[in-house]
């Protein structure tokens, strides 16, 4: 009985989809606003359907914050999750589109950003496209397939106003001969999107050793690991060693801390 | 000089309206366009209707200048867009050349509704077009279904085609399209770019055949041979976002310049992300599981910015469907990646959840991937078989910057 139970499930999985892609591209991906709180702002992503099918598209927003690693990881909310009243002051339209080949589309949106706003917002919006509709094959055998794809175009809300940079480096630990831990704080009400990178010092202030330079991106108010590479040889460890960890923000100075190394 | 003659042509393309709106149902604007060198002309139609129709385009006459010299046919091309949601069908076939033989453009629904198009004229090179002002007309027609005529628009038509000593020898660089100019030399010459050129391939024609085939300008290309030639231009495939311009300069093989044209290019923002031509089939693995083919995912980014893609795979099996949960199997994937011109693997067989997870993480700086591979695994859990029956997939995939 199982061999045959068996048999029927390569029968059913024996089943071809040939899709036909077609996918829409966006010109703006990434926007930061800065407007002050109690202003309005607006802005046009053009969609364009880059294939010889027509294709729809479904265009919505949510909210995100970045999470660990902290290497651009996101996670997303509904509307509302963080942002107070997001509803009442965030529009995007249209919601829907069908975009004909070569066919181009301005979607608008539109902040009427409060007076009251305490801290930033970080919102996404979604251009979504079904790949397949139905994609399901009729009968008694029937496999269904969706596929779905989504591109994301993030809207970082910052009024001037009321937006808090401040980051800071708290600890460095040397976690390997070849690799150093540092702990940064994310002080600020915004995201901390920069790079971060460290020299090695002796005490009299030569430079033994550079990390890599990696990028970084923190949540407001969070506190996190990064690991950073020596490039070239490593360095044993010596409590003689000091860390120059330099944070270079997208926007804002260039923040340096010097800082003992510690080991693990 | 070297160069005896070094013929630069450039070309612009101008339109104009010669009659007002014309009658009920068909209306063309603007009323005079005209368009730069190398660049292209853009007219709005627009349709109102109440019973179905098909709307055509043809020139009334081949173009002639004024010695009455004949532009050859087959150089005006047309792109149509729809400006407006539309029930019926654009069968103009994108590029497709305007000639003096009427073709159907668009054909409307049983109804008849409405519609607005846009038309956007360009230039084709591939042979040699003899510098000067050519006219003619471009006439939009509108039928009913039985061939009847219920309303006629002539929109008069320009091209300008010039040639040395013009103050515009220049080339404007639109994406996914190719521009050109005319050469002609008697003795090798050495062309290379200068300034902030984008990353563009070039190639040569003579006699209307391929002399050399696309070739990158990085390191110059020397032409050694006499002759007339179009030298046609085009983007590479990964040009950067922004705006460029720049000189294609010719030198002759003492070093001395002969001549130059100007480039110019905008480049706008692209960023989007395509399954290609999936096929989803799955197979029994080793495990009495089931392996499917590689999702591949293409993803067009010329931001020069780090990127991210998430992907999400829920699956409805049997068992599943049965009790609201997917405790019966288990979810694997492994994903490659394109990089620097080989595939690697960029994750081993990992534990997939239904829910969003990473799936690729880009570092353009080391690597700027513009393809992926994902393959699914499905096996079932305390070594059991899978059950026969339906099994439901949802795939998603989105693309976001860090």
């Amino acid at each position: 009985m199982r061999k045959v139970l068996f048999l029927t499930v390569i029968f059913v999985f024996g089943v071809h989809f040939m899709l036909w892609a077609a996918f829409a591209s966006i010109d703006k991906v990434k926007i930061r606003i800065e407007d002050p709180t109690g202003s309005t702002a607006s802005g046009i992503i053009t969609l364009e359907n880059k294939e010889d099918k027509p294709i729809e598209v479904k265009i919505y927003p949510m909210e995100w914050r970045y999470v660990s690693p902290y290497d651009g990881s996101k996670d997303f909310m509904p509307l509302g999750s963080s942002c107070p009243d997001i509803a009442n002051w965030f529009q995007v339209y249209p919601e829907y589109v069908r975009l004909m080949p070569g066919e181009r589309q301005s979607v608008h949106y539109k902040l009427n950003i409060p007076d009251n706003l305490k801290r930033p917002c970080y919102l996404v919006i979604f251009f979504e496209t079904d790949l397949t509709g139905s994609g399901s094959v009729s009968g008694k055998n029937r496999v269904g397939l969706q596929i779905f794809t989504r591109i994301g175009s993030l809207l970082l809300v910052e009024p001037s106003d009321i937006v808090v940079r401040s980051a800071d480096a708290v600890s460095v630990t040397m976690s390997a001969a070849d690799r150093l831990t540092v702990t940064l704080n994310n002080k600020g009400n915004a995201a901390l999107i920069g790079s971060v990178s460290v020299f090695v010092m002796d005490r009299d202030g030569n430079i033994l050793a550079r990390t890599e330079k990696k990028d970084i991106y923190m949540p407001p108010q969070a506190k996190g690991d990064v690991e950073l590479n020596i490039i070239g040889s490593g360095l044993g460890f010596s409590s003689a060693y000091t860390a120059l960890v330099t944070i270079q923000p997208e926007v804002g100075q260039p923040i340096s801390v010097e800082l003992p190394i510690s080991s693990d | 000089m070297e160069l005896k003659r070094a013929v630069l042509a450039g070309f612009g393309l101008a339109l104009w309206t010669t009659v007002g709106l014309c009658s009920a149902g068909l209306v063309v604007s603007p009323s005079s366009v005209s368009v730069s060198s190398g660049s292209v002309g853009e007219v709005s139609v627009r349709v109102s209707g109440n019973q179905a129709y098909y709307l055509e385009q043809f020139l009334s006459a081949p173009l002639r200048d004024s010695d009455g010299h004949i532009l050859q046919s087959g150089i005006l091309q047309c792109v149509v867009s729809l400006s407006s949601p539309a029930v019926g069908d654009v069968i103009w076939p994108a590029g497709d050349a305007v000639t003096t033989m009427p073709k159907r453009l668009y054909i409307s629904d049983n109804n008849g509704h409405s519609i607005s198009l846009k038309l956007i004229y360009s230039l084709s090179l591939g042979s040699n077009i003899t510098p000067g002002h050519y006219r003619g007309e471009l006439i939009y027609r509108i039928k009913d279904e039985q061939g009847r005529v219920l309303s006629v628009y002539r929109l008069a038509l320009r091209i300008v085609v010039e040639g040395i000593g013009s103050s515009n020898r220049s080339l404007r660089l639109l994406e996914g399209r190719v521009s050109g100019v005319e050469l002609v030399i008697d003795s090798p010459v050495r062309l290379l770019g200068e300034g902030e050129l984008p990353a563009i391939e070039v190639r040569f024609l003579k006699n209307g055949a391929v002399f050399l085939p696309w070739t990158p300008l990085k390191n110059g290309i020397v032409l050694k041979e006499a002759g007339n030639y179009i030298m046609e231009v085009r983007l590479a495939s990964d040009v950067m976002a922004g705006s460029y311009s720049g000189r294609l300069v010719a030198y002759d093989m003492h070093g001395k310049e002969s001549f130059s044209v100007n480039v110019s290019a905008d480049i706008e923002e692209r960023f989007s992300l395509d399954v290609n031509d999936v096929v989803f089939v799955m197979r029994p693995s080793e495990d009495g599981g089931l392996v499917s083919s590689p999702v591949e995912i293409s993803i067009s980014n010329n931001l020069g910015r780090d990127f991210m893609i998430y992907g999400k795979l829920n699956v409805i099996s049997p068992e599943s469907a049965r009790r609201k949960s997917s405790a019966d199997i288990r979810l694997e994937a492994k994903v490659m990646v394109f990089c620097n011109g080989k595939w690697r693997q960029y994750r081993s067989w990992s534990p997939v959840y239904m829910m969003r997870q990473v799936v690729y993480v880009s570092d353009v700086r080391h690597c700027n991937a513009n393809k992926l591979k994902v393959i699914y695994r499905i096996s079932p859990k305390n070594k059991k078989k899978m059950l026969a029956g339906e099994y439901e997939f949802n795939v998603s995939f989105y693309l976001m910057p860090k």
